[in-house]
C-alpha cells in the first residue's frame, strides 16, 4: 500500500514534470513563445509573445485602406500559430469576436488545417495519433476556429474579457473600436489569468490613447518591398541568367512594414519605434523566411538595378 | 366542454416546418425569403416550403402563389413578378433536412408534455406537384403534434383556453402553429390542417344565421352545430384564424365542408374523386361505403371511419419522454422588483438539483432546460430557455446560466408561481478523472462552460462554428453553425445536411489567398472613372479616396447554374493598389458595372 506521504511525493514529481516549456504554472515566470514570425520576433520585446498579454494591431493611417492594410491578416496568422504552443495541452481554439459580421472564414482556413497537422507530426505516441484533429487530453473532436458576434459594443466587451479569462483557449482577435483604459486592464488581467492572448485589430488613431497592451504593432502594407520580394524569389527560383514572370503568384504573398508604436503605460521616457520588414506567406499564415538573405545576393542585386 | 369518458384529441398543426424549423436555428434568415428545397436526380431543385417573414406594411396585397413542388427556378419567378427582381436576388436556399426536422419536432413534443402525458407525431401532409402525374412528387411542407387531452384540458381553464394558451406559447418562442380539438385523431388533424376553410364557413354560416328569425329551428341548430373558432382577439370572424374547437360528436356536421386533402387520402385517390364531382368530406361521407370500397379499395372507407371515430385509432406516443419538473408556488405572489437575488439563486439552485437528481442516476445530463415564471392570471408569464453546448449535471453551471440570462430579462411584477422543466436531456461525456489533483475541471470542460455562458448571454446563433460548402459562390461558400442548438438539440444532434457534411461533394471549396479576409454583406457599387484597354480600372473611388490600380489578378469567373436560384455572373479580380491596399472586386457581367466584394484586411 501506498501511503498518503508517498502519494503527495509522487504528486509533487508529476506536477515539476509538467512544468515544461508552453505550459503556464501559478507562480512561474512569463512564457514567452514565437509568434511564427521571425521578423515580428526580433521587434518584440521578449523576442516573441509572452503568453497571457494583449497585442494591438493597429491598421494603416490611411483611412480609405484601413481595411484592406492587412494587420488582421497579421493578427490572425500569429492566433493560428498561438495554437499549438502548449505541448500537453495541443491544440486550442482561437476565437474572433466579429461585431461587424464581416471576416470571411475561408481566408485563413488552410492555416487551421496546416495547424492541425503540424500537430498529428509533433505527436509520436498512437494514443496522440488517434486523435490527431483533437484535444489530446481529453480526446474529444474539437474546432480550431469559432466566431462570437456580439450584437453591441456591452456585449463585444463582456465576450472578450470572458474569453480572456479561459485558459483553455489559445488566442483572441477581436475588432474593438473604442476601448476605455479600464476596459483595457480588464482584459489584461484576464488574460493574465488565463494564459490566453488577445490579439485585438484597432483604427489607427488609436495609437493616441493609453494602452495596457503589451505591444502596439503599426502595420503598414509596402508594395515597395512586395516588388522586390517577387523579383529576389524569381531570381532563386529560376537562377541569375533567367527570368520568368511571376505573373498572378503576387497575391500569394504580402510585404509589410511592422512598427513597433508607443509604449507601455509606465513607460515614463519617450520609446523609440523600431521597425521591421515582413513578407507573408498567404498561402500558409507563415513568414517567407530567407527572403532577406536572397535579396542580399549579388546577382539578385543585380537584377534588380538592372529592373528598376 | 368535453363528457366523461369521451376521447378528445388536440392537433398542432405547424404549416411550413421545414422553413419555421431553419428560422427557429437561423432568425437572420427572416431578413430574406428562404426557400427549403429539394435536388431530385436530374440536379433540379424543388420546393419544399418557403416562407419570407415580413412587416403587414410591406406585404403586398397579391401574396405569390409558390405551391411546394415548384422548381426554384418557377419559384423565384413568382416571387419576382410580386416583389421584384431584389427579392428573388436575395433569396436564401437551404437543402431539405428531414431528419433535423423531425428532431426539432420531437423536442416541441416533449416540450408539449405539459399539457398531457400522451403526445405524438401527427401524420405529414402530403402534397403533390403540379407537374403531370409523370413527374409528380411528393413532398412533406406541414407537420403537427397531437395530443390527448381527454382529462387534462380542465386543468387548463377548458378546450378553448388550452387552445390558446398553446397557440399564443408557441407564438412566442417564434412558433406559428394552428391548433384543433375533436374527437379522433383524424377529425382534429382534419380540422387544424384547414383551419382557414372552416373560417370562410362559419363565415357563411353567420351570415346566414344573421338573416334568419329568432323562432326560426334553423337558427338553432345551426348555433348548435357551430364550430367555435378562435382568434388573436377571441372573435370568432376574426382573419387571425388560429384554433378550432369541433363539439364533442360533431365532426360530421362541423366539419363537412373540409376538401378530401385533409382526410389523408392518397393523391391519386382523390384525384379520381375530384374528377366525378366529389370535393369535400360532406359529399364523400355521402357515398355508401361498399360502392366507395368497390372502387377505391379498403383505404378510403378505413379512413372515413377514423375520421367519424367507427374504428380504434389509438395514439402512439413520443418515447423516452419523462418529464422533469420542478416548482415552487409562493403562498402570496411576491413582487419582482423585491425578490432578493440571494433568495432567488438558492430557490433555483434548489430546483435545478431536484431536476437533475433523475438524471444523474441514469449517467445523463441536461441539455437544455426552460425555466417559467408565473404571474397572475391574465399576464403572461417570463420564460427563459438555456441550451448547453453537452450534457451536464453541474448545478453550479446550469445556475450561474439561469441567473445570467435573468440579468438581461425584466422580471415580472409578480410571482406567483417559479418551474424549471428539463426540455432535453443527453448521456454525459466520459472524463477521465486526473490521479492526483482531483475533479479539477479540464480545459475541454471550462471552453464548454465557456460557451455556455456565451450562448447564454448572446443568444445561440451568436456563437457559430465556419464550416466550408463546395458553393463557388462566395457568400455561400461557408456556413456558420451554431454550437448550441435552440430547442435542446446538442451539436452531436444537429444534421450535417445544411452544413454540407452528408451532401456529396463534386468540387472542393475555395479557400486561401484568393479569398478575402473580409467580405461585404452586399457588394457596394463603385465609381470607377477610366478603364484601361483591357476593361480593368485604371483607378477608382473607395471612401472618398482614389486608388490607383497597380496590379491586378483575374479574372476568376464565378457564375452559378441556373437551377440555383438567381443566376449570379462575375468576374472577380485582386487589386493591389498605390497605397498598399488590396481589394477584392468584380466585373457583373450584364451590367458590366464594378462591384467591392471584400478586402485583404
Amino acid at each position: 500500500m501506498v501511503d498518503h506521504a508517498q502519494l503527495q511525493q509522487l504528486s509533487r514529481m508529476v506536477s515539476e514534470g509538467s512544468s515544461l516549456p508552453g505550459c503556464i504554472e501559478e507562480g512561474a515566470g512569463p512564457t514567452v513563445v514565437s509568434s511564427g514570425l521571425p521578423s515580428l520576433d526580433r521587434l518584440l520585446r521578449y523576442r516573441g509573445v509572452r503568453l497571457g498579454t494583449l497585442m494591438e494591431w493597429l491598421e494603416s493611417e490611411d483611412e480609405s485602406v484601413a481595411s484592406a492594410s492587412g494587420a488582421t491578416t497579421f493578427a490572425l496568422a500569429v492566433a493560428m500559430h498561438l495554437q499549438n504552443t502548449n505541448v500537453l495541452t495541443g491544440c486550442r481554439p482561437v476565437v474572433l469576436v466579429d461585431r461587424g459580421r464581416s471576416f470571411y472564414p475561408p481566408s485563413v482556413m488552410p492555416w487551421l488545417e496546416q495547424s492541425v497537422h503540424v500537430t498529428s507530426v509533433k505527436d509520436s505516441s498512437p494514443i496522440r495519433n488517434r486523435h490527431s484533429r483533437g484535444n489530446v487530453i481529453t480526446g474529444r473532436e474539437e474546432h480550431l476556429l469559432y466566431i462570437v458576434y456580439p450584437a453591441n459594443e456591452a456585449d463585444e466587451f463582456w465576450s472578450i474579457d470572458q474569453l480572456l479569462r479561459c485558459p483553455s483557449v489559445a488566442a483572441v482577435v477581436g475588432w474593438p473600436k473604442n476601448v476605455s483604459s479600464t476596459v483595457m486592464r480588464r482584459w489584461q488581467m484576464a488574460a493574465k489569468s488565463s494564459g490566453a492572448v488577445g490579439l485585438l485589430v484597432r483604427p489607427s488613431h488609436a495609437r493616441r490613447e493609453p494602452t495596457w497592451a503589451e505591444a502596439r504593432i503599426q502595420v503598414e502594407p509596402s508594395p515597395a518591398l512586395q516588388s522586390r520580394c517577387q523579383h529576389a524569389a524569381s531570381c532563386k527560383t529560376c537562377g541569375p541568367g533567367m527570368h520568368q514572370p511571376a505573373s498572378g503568384r503576387w497575391i500569394h504573398s504580402r510585404a509589410f512594414t511592422l512598427m513597433q508604436v508607443g509604449g507601455q503605460w509606465d513607460a515614463v521616457t519617450a520609446v523609440p519605434e523600431p521597425s521591421v520588414k515582413c513578407v507573408l506567406d498567404l498561402a500558409r499564415g507563415k513568414e517567407h523566411v530567407g527572403f532577406h538573405e536572397t535579396m542580399e545576393r549579388p546577382e539578385c542585386q543585380e537584377k534588380i538595378r538592372c529592373a528598376s | 366542454m368535453s363528457g366523461k369518458n369521451t376521447l378528445r384529441i388536440m392537433t398542432i398543426s405547424l404549416p411550413r416546418w421545414p422553413v419555421q424549423r431553419q428560422l427557429l436555428q437561423q432568425p437572420g434568415f427572416r431578413e430574406s425569403p428562404i426557400f427549403v428545397c429539394r435536388q431530385n436526380a436530374r440536379g433540379v431543385l424543388s420546393v419544399v416550403s418557403w416562407a419570407w417573414v415580413m412587416s403587414p406594411t410591406k406585404r403586398k396585397r397579391s401574396q405569390p402563389v409558390i405551391q411546394p413542388g415548384f422548381s426554384l427556378s418557377e419559384a423565384l419567378a413568382v416571387l419576382a413578378s410580386v416583389y421584384g427582381q431584389r427579392a428573388s436576388r436575395v433569396a436564401r436556399v437551404i437543402p431539405e433536412d428531414s431528419i433535423g426536422d423531425v428532431r426539432v419536432l420531437e423536442a416541441l413534443g416533449r416540450w408539449c408534455h405539459r399539457f398531457s402525458p400522451l403526445v405524438a407525431i401527427g401524420p405529414e401532409v402530403i402534397r403533390g406537384a403540379d407537374h403531370g402525374k409523370a413527374r409528380r412528387q411528393s413532398v412533406c411542407s406541414a407537420r403537427s403534434l397531437q395530443v390527448d387531452i381527454s382529462d387534462t384540458a380542465r386543468f387548463f381553464g377548458g378546450e378553448s383556453s388550452l387552445l390558446r394558451t398553446v397557440v399564443w406559447t408557441l407564438a412566442a418562442r417564434g412558433i406559428h402553429a394552428r391548433a384543433a380539438i375533436a374527437d379522433t385523431l383524424a377529425a382534429s388533424w382534419a380540422a387544424a390542417l384547414c383551419a382557414d376553410r372552416i373560417a370562410a364557413t362559419s363565415r357563411h354560416s353567420l351570415d346566414e344565421l344573421q338573416k334568419l328569425p329568432r323562432s326560426n329551428p334553423r337558427r338553432s341548430a345551426l348555433l348548435k352545430n357551430r364550430v367555435v373558432r378562435g382568434s388573436r382577439h377571441g372573435h370568432w370572424l376574426d382573419r387571425q384564424q388560429r384554433w378550432v374547437l369541433v363539439p364533442p360528436g360533431r365532426q360530421r356536421q362541423s366539419l363537412q365542408s373540409l376538401p378530401l386533402q385533409s382526410l389523408q387520402l392518397p393523391v391519386d385517390i382523390v384525384d379520381s374523386l375530384t374528377e366525378v364531382g366529389v370535393n369535400s368530406i360532406g359529399q364523400l361521407l355521402r357515398l355508401p361505403k361498399v360502392s366507395l370500397q368497390e372502387r377505391f379499395g379498403s383505404i378510403v372507407p378505413l379512413q372515413v371511419s377514423r375520421f367519424l371515430g367507427d374504428v380504434s385509432d389509438p395514439l402512439t406516443p413520443l418515447h423516452g419522454s419523462e418529464l422533469l419538473v420542478a416548482n415552487h408556488s409562493f403562498e402570496m405572489p411576491v413582487l419582482g422588483r423585491d425578490i432578493d437575488s440571494t433568495y432567488f439563486r438558492a430557490l433555483i439552485e434548489r430546483l435545478v438539483r431536484q431536476c437533475l437528481q433523475p438524471l444523474v442516476n441514469t449517467n445523463r445530463g441536461v441539455s437544455s432546460l426552460q425555466v417559467r415564471l408565473d404571474t397572475n392570471e391574465g399576464h403572461r408569464p417570463t420564460v427563459i430557455e438555456v441550451g448547453l453546448y453537452k450534457p451536464t449535471v453541474q448545478v453550479r453551471h446550469l445556475v450561474d446560466l439561469i441567473m445570467l440570462r435573468f440579468e438581461r430579462v425584466r422580471l415580472p411584477r409578480e410571482i406567483v408561481d417559479v418551474s424549471i422543466e428539463v426540455m432535453s436531456a443527453g448521456t454525459l461525456p466520459y472524463r477521465q478523472q486526473n490521479l492526483f489533483r482531483g475533479p479539477t475541471e479540464s480545459g475541454a470542460s471550462r471552453f464548454e462552460t465557456l460557451l455556455n455562458r456565451l450562448v447564454s448571454r448572446l443568444g445561440s446563433g451568436a456563437v457559430v462554428e465556419p464550416r466550408l460548402l463546395a458553393d463557388i459562390q462566395p457568400e455561400a461558400s461557408w456556413v456558420a453553425a451554431p454550437v448550441v442548438g435552440v430547442i435542446g438539440l446538442s451539436k452531436s444532434h444537429r444534421s450535417g445536411h445544411l452544413l454540407g457534411s452528408s451532401r456529396p461533394h463534386f468540387s472542393k471549396p475555395v479557400v486561401g489567398p484568393s479569398r478575402p479576409t473580409f467580405l461585404l454583406s452586399s457588394p457596394r457599387l463603385i465609381d470607377v472613372p477610366s478603364l484601361s484597354a483591357d476593361g480593368l480600372p485604371v483607378h477608382f473611388r473607395w471612401k472618398g479616396q482614389f486608388h490607383v490600380v497597380m496590379r491586378s489578378r483575374g479574372p476568376e469567373r464565378i457564375e452559378t447554374a441556373w437551377w440555383r436560384g438567381p443566376t449570379v455572373r462575375r468576374d472577380y479580380y485582386i487589386f493591389e493598389t498605390d497605397r498598399g491596399g488590396r481589394f477584392w472586386m468584380f466585373r457583373g457581367l450584364r451590367k458590366r458595372s464594378w462591384f467591392l466584394h471584400g478586402t485583404y484586411g
